[in-house]
């Protein structure tokens, strides 16, 4: 048995192939570093990331497979699942054998798995395009925290950039620890180690009892459905979400000043 | 009515805010959903064709549009509605530019996808959709939104407003109101069929006239390039369910509607002309989906319903109930039917007939395999063959399937259709209430 471990990013990933292809390696097992488990029957290699060949490997997958196979293997590899990379490669593989057909083999469990996991982190990141909550900071600067279950966050960042091109923004993904940092130009993602410290402008207060005036006052009574509103908007997601934060005058001076 | 202008100005942002979201909520059409608009440096915002829910309220309805009424002072006294002149409520009027603020606040908080306006008609037709421009003009022209817009074209107004607004609002809307002419005269004195319907064809020709327009000239204004929609309240009047779904159709093919939406009506007043039952839910949900097998799934209405005083199966989704009515035309095997047949299957979505067409151009099909690929059978093995194989032996007996396809539901069918049953339903029904 072969198993290869590299740095979990995308390009790590696409070394990954290149290895498998170049060195001869027909890898059993991809893993992320640090999250597997050591097996006595497996021979284990170290894949050093190399963006020029993940560059030449991209391509490939673009002319020789499809356009829809390099989103899924980008998409992929946000997931929030220890075997992915594994699935990925045998992906990959079979697309280098069966062309753009390969995503039709759906009986193959790798291909199953790599479609789930895709649609998996791309539901969720289009959850987050509405469910993410902007606060107005003094500097100017809007803030939002998440903690989705997959790396929702390039995804998010690409979709604010448009959407909200003319403010500075900075989105926290507090679960991994990383932040895209906008400053009306362009974005990067960066790892941040302590929760930041956002002051908040004079006028944000007022807008979020506004909002949650709304919130409250559009629910038609004679409706209420919250089983169906927990399945809709999943608590997990809540905490970061001003409607559903606690609104107490207390509250909002002895919360940590975010 | 210029009594009440005087005192709503004294009440507050806060307590304004509250009253016009409170007197817009039972209008349900909230999709953002239509266009597709890339934002511009220098403008504020985009709009996403596909839909963003930004929430859910407390009654499970997607909260995407930031949906208020300028005013609910009203003119007239349709018995149906709570802002009616003669119930004794609290007003509020919004200015223009505190809407305007209100959207923009929001809009940069990632709290909404832009701004559903509606109005009750104060001082009269013209004034009111005067402010309603007004709103506009503000939004697009001096704080450079680009978000999505849907407001109310008020029946009565100059064409010529109507028009205007149209080029800076994403989507229109003109309420239907009531599924017959006999309903509206008797709950909507005010209102004719021809005052509704003549602002639905203005609408209609504006939009296939911009249309033609801007495939000449990319740089033509659109006219609400989201289409129009309408609205009716289920349950306040004694049409069938085959009336609406017959109205509906034709309001499609007439009108070239985008959406048609239903509400089902929630009792607020004790006329007695009106129902004083709890909002028929389950009804207002079967309309839906008979909606969107009008729309999606190449059924026509008759097709649906066929007998004039019909209502739909409050136990059996509609295309569960053509099945039965059609049972020649099942079983369908799985590695062979087309695309239209295979949407006809109970169970069947979108998603899942693409997944079929897919998975079986490289190899055929088991119900082993089916399962795989995440298709759920609980309706569908009834009216499916795999290899021409049944999943179990049935007789195709509409009694025994009726049976079948209802055991387990023990009365919580809403729950259960409005969440897990068909992918495809749940996404746009959770966009749309
Ligand atoms: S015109 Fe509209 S707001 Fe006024 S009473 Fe009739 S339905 Fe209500």
């Amino acid at each position: 048995m072969l198993t290869a471990i590299f740095d979990g990013s995308l390009d790590g990933f696409l070394s990954v192939v290149y290895s498998c292809y170049y060195d001869k390696r027909p890898y059993d097992y991809v893993y992320e570093d640090g999250v597997y488990q050591q097996q006595l029957d497996s021979d284990y290699f170290y894949v050093p990331t190399e963006p020029a060949r993940s560059v030449r490997v991209m391509e490939a997958i673009g002319k020789r497979v499809s356009q829809d196979a390099q989103t899924n293997v980008c998409y992929c590899c946000l997931a929030n699942d220890k075997e992915r990379f594994t699935s990925l490669l045998r992906y990959v593989r079979l697309g280098f054998k069966a062309g753009a057909a390969a995503d039709n083999y759906l009986q193959d469990p790798h291909v199953l798995k790599v479609h789930k996991l895709v649609q998996y982190v791309l539901r969720e990141a289009h959850l987050l395009t509405g469910f993410c909550r902007f606060k107005e900071t003094k500097s100017g600067v809007y803030y939002a925290s998440i903690s989705p279950v997959n790396n929702a966050l390039p995804i998010l960042a690409e979709h604010f950039r448009e959407r909200l091109m003319n403010q500075p923004w900075v989105i926290h993904d507090t679960a991994r620890g990383i932040a895209a940092v906008y400053d009306c130009n362009d974005y990067r993602i960066d790892p941040v180690k302590n929760s930041p410290h956002v002051d908040c402008s004079d006028d944000e207060a007022r807008f979020q009892e506004l909002w949650r005036a709304f919130f409250d006052s559009v629910a038609i009574k004679e409706r209420l459905n919250k089983d169906l509103q927990r399945n809709l908007i999943p608590l997990r997601f809540r905490k970061h979400v001003t409607e559903f934060q606690n609104n107490s005058p207390a509250f909002i001076t002895q919360a940590p000043r975010l | 009515m210029y009594h009440y202008a005087e005192s709503v100005n004294r009440v507050d942002q806060m307590e304004k805010l509250k009253i016009l979201s409170a007197a817009a909520k039972y209008d349900v059409a909230c999709t953002s959903s239509g266009v597709d608009r890339n934002a511009t440096r220098g403008s504020l915002g985009s709009a996403s064709a596909c839909g963003i829910c930004h929430t859910f309220a407390a009654d499970g309805r997607c909260v995407s549009l930031l949906k208020i009424l300028l005013t609910n002072v009203c003119v007239y006294d349709c018995r149906y509605c709570a802002n009616r002149r003669s119930n004794d409520i609290p007003r509020a009027v919004f200015t223009p530019r505190e809407i305007a603020e209100l959207t923009i606040n929001f809009y940069k908080r990632n709290y909404i996808e832009g701004l559903f306006l509606s109005s009750s008609v104060i001082r009269d037709a013209n004034h009111t959709m005067e402010q309603i421009y007004e709103t506009l003009k503000l939004l697009r022209g001096v704080y450079k939104f680009n978000g999505y817009i849907h407001i109310k074209a008020i029946p009565g107004a100059d064409e010529g407003l109507i028009r205007a607004a149209g080029f800076l609002a994403d989507r229109m809307s003109v309420n239907i109101e009531l599924p017959s002419e006999e309903s509206l005269n008797r709950l909507a004195p005010d209102k004719t069929k021809e005052s509704i319907l003549k602002p639905m064809s203005l609408l209609k020709k504006g939009i296939v006239q911009s249309r033609e327009e801007v495939a000449l000239f990319h740089s033509a204004p659109s006219f609400v390039p989201a289409g129009q929609s309408t609205q009716m309240i289920v349950g306040a009047s004694p049409e069938s369910d085959k009336k609406i779904i017959d109205l509906t159709e034709s309001l499609y093919k007439r009108y070239s509607l985008k959406r048609v939406f239903f509400s089902a009506y929630t009792p607020v007043s004790d006329n007695p002309l009106l129902p004083s039952v709890k909002p028929p839910l389950l009804r207002e949900h079967r309309l839906y989906q008979a909606d969107w097998l009008l729309r999606f799934y190449g059924f026509s209405a008759d097709e649906i319903l066929k007998n004039p005083d019909e209502n739909l199966s409050l136990n059996l989704d509609p295309k569960c109930h053509w099945a039965l009515n059609n049972l020649n035309m099942f079983p369908v095997e799985i590695n062979t039917a087309d695309t239209r047949t295979l949407l006809r299957v109970p169970g069947i979505g979108a998603r899942s007939a693409e997944r079929i067409l897919s998975a079986r151009r490289v190899g055929s099909l088991t119900f082993e395999n089916l399962k795989k690929l995440g298709i759920v059978l609980k309706r569908a093995r009834y009216f499916i063959t795999c290899q021409g194989k049944m999943y179990e032996r049935i007789s195709m007996d509409p009694e025994i399937l009726e049976m079948k396809l209802t055991e387990n539901k023990l009365g919580g069918a809403y729950k259960q259709l409005s969440l897990f049953d068909e992918p495809a339903l749940l996404a746009e029904g959770a966009s749309e209430g």
